[in-house]
């Protein structure tokens, strides 16, 4: 199978994902839920996951077909993308 | 928290039916409707225009148009910039953001007018190579400003990063398009974890609006295919102006009717 789709069926399962958790938080809401804040909040982190999962396999394929100049980028924008998330423990 | 979602909606439908992320539309609505602080704003449009990112690249994926080795190679920088841009975000004072945001809107606004409809039907050969030094430098350069303009603005960043691939490397339109539309899924999940990090995402604000933009951005691509988007266009082009205007003299403390 090719690297493509295999990057595409990581984000389509990410999108699905996010639809059903945002659906189900708006739903909590209404019907007065205190988990419609978790919900809002697994998906927004399921959203911001989704194209780093999608790096990941984009890097493995790409280390898995010999490419290592462009499977070593995706291991740099994965330590870029760490950077972001622990920023505040460094600054 | 259903006009939010309607806001949400019409911003996904219209934008992705003239080829615009949500961030452009979405800031203004967010910021002058429903009054929320510029940088905040920012923040949730910023996971906003991810999640949107996300479904159309899929969909450019499956159908072959994306250079996804380009894409990593240019994230590199990009993300960098996104990270000094989402950390210089939360230090300057809002009206310095809102002044950039209004120019934005302005130079946004005036591409669009001035775009030309047969660009979009440009195809021709592309090969996959990396590009060659000095357009490397260029582009890996002008993508690092790309990153900070995302993360300080909300937006996706697209309608610089097209314009970058299309002229410096000379790929074809489609093609720069729906690798941008990749790209700006990297970017701003980079910016969105700076602000998450930081705690200015309000979760039931951006629950409804998330699922607004992503079910219409859905709908505005297959609406776009059979409807004329013309028209739409040029209200989108009245609608920037006015909010490019509209927030610049809000942040001035200009009162306006």
């Amino acid at each position: 199978m090719r690297i493509v789709v295999k990057i595409a069926r990581v984000l389509n399962a990410g999108g699905i994902a996010i639809s059903i958790c945002f659906v189900l938080a708006i739903a909590a809401k209404m019907a007065a839920l205190s988990i419609a804040s978790i919900l809002a909040r697994v998906g927004i982190a399921i959203t911001a996951a989704t194209p780093v999962a999608g790096i990941i396999v984009a890097g493995i394929y790409l280390y898995k077909n010999n490419e290592t100049r462009y499977a070593s980028y995706a291991v740099i924008l994965l330590i870029l993308l760490a950077l972001a998330g622990i920023w505040r423990l460094l600054i | 928290m259903l006009a939010i979602f309607g806001c949400g909606l019409l911003a996904g439908l219209f934008g992705s039916m003239v080829g615009l992320g949500g961030g452009i539309i979405i800031v203004p609505i967010l910021t002058l409707i429903f009054n929320i602080p510029i940088k905040s704003a920012v923040a949730i449009s910023l996971i906003s225009v991810c999640a949107t990112s996300i479904g159309g690249a899929a969909r450019y994926l499956s159908s072959g148009k994306v250079d996804y080795r380009l894409a990593l190679f240019l994230e590199t920088t990009t993300v960098a910039g996104a990270l000094c841009g989402g950390l210089v975000a939360l230090v300057v004072k809002p009206q310095i953001i809102a002044l950039i945001f209004s120019l934005m809107l302005f130079y946004t606004g005036i591409t669009m007018l001035f775009n030309k409809e047969k660009a979009e039907n440009q195809t021709g050969d592309y090969n996959h190579d990396e590009p060659k030094s000095p357009a490397k430098y260029t582009i890996l350069g002008l993508s690092f400003i790309g990153g900070i303009i995302s993360s300080m603005l909300g937006v996706g960043g697209g309608i610089i990063k097209v314009p970058i691939m299309n002229l410096i490397l000379k790929i074809p339109l489609k093609i720069a398009a729906a690798t941008s539309t990749y790209m700006i899924g990297i970017t701003t999940a980079a910016g969105s974890i700076v602000y998450l990090v930081k705690g200015m995402v309000d979760y039931q604000l951006a629950a409804p609006l998330i699922l607004g933009t992503y079910t219409g951005s859905n709908l505005g691509a297959r609406l776009a295919a059979e409807t004329r988007s013309k028209v739409i266009k040029y209200i989108l082009i009245i609608v920037i102006f006015y909010s490019a205007a509209n927030i610049a003299l809000k942040y001035l403390g200009i009162k306006t009717p």
